[in-house]
């Protein structure tokens, strides 16, 4: 089991960040939702031990806080920020953390050619991070997280401020990583990278938990969303659809219509017809993790969060 | 080699516990030690303690050639004189590194990296103050104590070689004391910003404000040696005089405690300060 938490809540004076999270998750990556303030980054350092909280918690079986040390030596981190001191070499960098993490000097040393070879920085490995640019710097943390060889990885924004080619070949990496038995948790605000790499997510929103499962079943919503052209007609054919209880959205050219759970694309196309109205594109739309992820944001701000 | 055309493998090598603080002190170190700045301020302090060993050697080669020493062995001035002008070099290689010891992690987040990894609190805080001392060794402490060695060595032969090699062992344990003071302070202050200049001219202001106050007193109270008690060199002075030459060496006014408490207040001080920011680390981003 990667995460087991019951009832999990943090303060900070009034201000509630974690409102009794309760979950059971076992994935091999995960992606970490949620609006800034939704407590992402209180969860991640709450699941490292570094934050004192209410309830309990178990992260790769190991109970926190007693187990604290344990868990973030089976543990890497990359996170957001840059946190590096910039005269240290890539080399020393790694090297450190490693030793940090208990590894003695030798085999961090040689550990930190390894990972450092891995990431693409053996050409960089002696120069200072200070001259480093985005990608490297991004490519050095996440170095520093695999040096010890950890079960379950934390990744807080790996992409943030890399070009599309840096970007890609960052999650290509991550991609790599997660084929090699280690977990993942990716935190992020890009939900294509989430898409790309995590087969399930957990979303916050103002320190609640808003969905915690697969990503297909998030994909998969009750109601099919289909994309309508029609030959002319199209602000007519949105009032009918509208008369009839479907959702319409006008988008450039298009309709987007949403299909209630008590209607079929067959009474859609019924209307059309008995309206003659000529319909010239007909494609049913694949709900994107960005549409469920505002859905269920919209969902939990219509409603009032459960009380821990 | 492109990504992933060396693949990653898992670590299965030994691990081992309870070692942190030593890694953090010599890394310290050892990242100082890149600095040119760094290597030029020790090669610098090197040269009192020198100068000081021709010193010793010239009062060895006067004893042999004269029979018999020109001045008193166990006289606690020559040594307050060299510990006091050791006090300026320990600042000059505080200005030059140590003042960022605790700031420059703040600045650059490097904390928040750190405590993401298997260590605590205390093995953080026993580690950048295990950095200073390590500066402190080498830039002041070893020079000083292969000083000692080598005068107490003169007097092998001799029939005061105890005396001698007392006052030097008296005088290393003070030397020791005093620098990891003035460490402490420095810590203390580099972890009370994330601005390494700010900690650099605290640090100026911690010894020369003080100093400028001394002698105020002191021309206001017609040279009472109280007054140096108000001085970090003072301190030394006084101190040094206590330790080696005991009650009879200190001015009446002075109670043989006071240049101790005052090292020990300073001390506690910048510890406490030191303590304050890494008790308060939670939540850091």
């Amino acid at each position: 089991m990667l995460f087991e938490l019951n009832n999990l809540r943090k303060s900070y004076g009034p201000f509630q960040a974690l409102k009794g999270l309760t979950l059971k998750l076992d994935s091999q990556a995960t992606g970490l939702l949620g609006p800034n303030g939704a407590g992402k980054s209180t969860l991640l350092k709450s699941l490292l031990g570094l934050l004192p909280f209410e309830g309990s918690a178990q992260v790769l079986g190991m109970s926190l806080p007693e187990q604290a040390l344990e868990v973030r030596r089976s543990v890497g981190y990359m996170p957001e920020n840059d946190c590096y001191l910039p005269y240290m070499t890539a080399i020393d960098y790694v090297s450190f953390n490693g030793q940090l993490c208990g590894l003695p000097a030798k085999h961090a040393f040689r550990r930190a050619h390894e990972v450092l070879f891995y990431v693409g920085l053996e050409e960089a490995r002696y120069r200072q991070l200070g001259g480093f640019s985005t990608g490297m710097k991004q490519r050095a943390k996440l170095a520093q997280a695999l040096v010890h060889g950890p079960k379950l990885l934390f990744l807080d924004e790996p992409t943030n401020g890399l070009d599309p080619a840096g970007r890609d070949e960052m999650l290509e990496l991550i991609e790599d990583v997660k084929t090699r038995d280690i977990a993942i948790v990716l935190s992020t605000h890009l939900l294509p990278d989430v898409e790309r790499i995590c087969d399930s997510v957990m979303m916050l929103n103002e320190g609640s938990l808003v969905h915690c499962g697969p990503l297909d079943a998030l994909q998969t919503g009750e109601e099919e969303l289909i994309e309508v052209q029609t030959h002319l007609k199209d602000q007519v054919f949105k009032e009918h659809l509208e008369a009839a209880n479907f959702e319409v959205v006008s988008e450039a050219d298009r309709l987007k219509v949403r299909v209630p759970s008590n209607k079929s694309l067959d009474d859609l196309l019924r209307l059309a017809r008995d309206k003659d109205i000529e319909i010239r594109h007909f494609m049913p739309e694949r709900l994107t993790l960005e549409t469920a992820f505002l859905r269920l944001l919209d969902e939990a701000n219509a409603s009032p969060a459960p009380e821990a | 080699m492109a990504i992933r055309d060396q693949s990653y493998t898992a670590y299965d090598g030994p691990m081992r516990e309870n070692a942190a603080w030593a890694v953090i002190g010599w890394t310290g170190l050892r990242t100082y030690w890149r600095f040119w700045r760094t290597k030029l301020v020790l090669f610098a302090v090197w040269l009192v303690p020198f100068v000081y060993a021709l010193v010793i050697i010239g009062e060895y080669a006067l004893t042999t050639q004269l029979g018999g020493s020109p001045i008193d062995q166990t006289d606690p001035g020559p040594i307050s004189g060299y510990l006091r002008v050791q006090v300026f070099s320990m600042a000059l290689i505080f200005i030059a590194n140590g003042c960022g010891v605790i700031s420059e992690d703040l600045r650059h987040r490097t904390i928040q990296l750190y405590f993401s990894k298997p260590i605590s609190r205390l093995d953080y805080a026993l580690g950048k103050y295990l950095t200073l001392l390590w500066l402190t060794f080498f830039g002041v402490l070893l020079p000083t104590l292969m000083l000692g060695a080598l005068r107490t060595a003169f007097y092998f032969q001799s029939d005061n070689l105890g005396e001698v090699a007392l006052v030097h062992l008296k005088a290393g344990g003070l030397a020791v004391f005093i620098f990891a003071t003035m460490a402490a302070i420095v810590i203390g202050l580099s972890s009370l910003t994330r601005r390494t200049g700010y900690a650099v001219l605290a640090w100026i202001g911690v010894l020369l404000v003080p100093m400028i106050l001394q002698a105020i007193v002191a021309v206001a109270s017609d040279g009472s040696p109280l007054a140096g008690l108000l001085s970090f060199p003072g301190v030394v002075d006084l101190a040094t005089q206590a330790a080696i030459g005991g009650r009879d060496a200190l001015a009446e006014e002075v109670p043989i405690w006071a240049p101790a408490a005052v090292l020990l207040t300073l001390f506690s001080l910048g510890l406490g300060a030191l303590g304050w920011r890494v008790s308060r680390l939670e939540g850091i981003t």
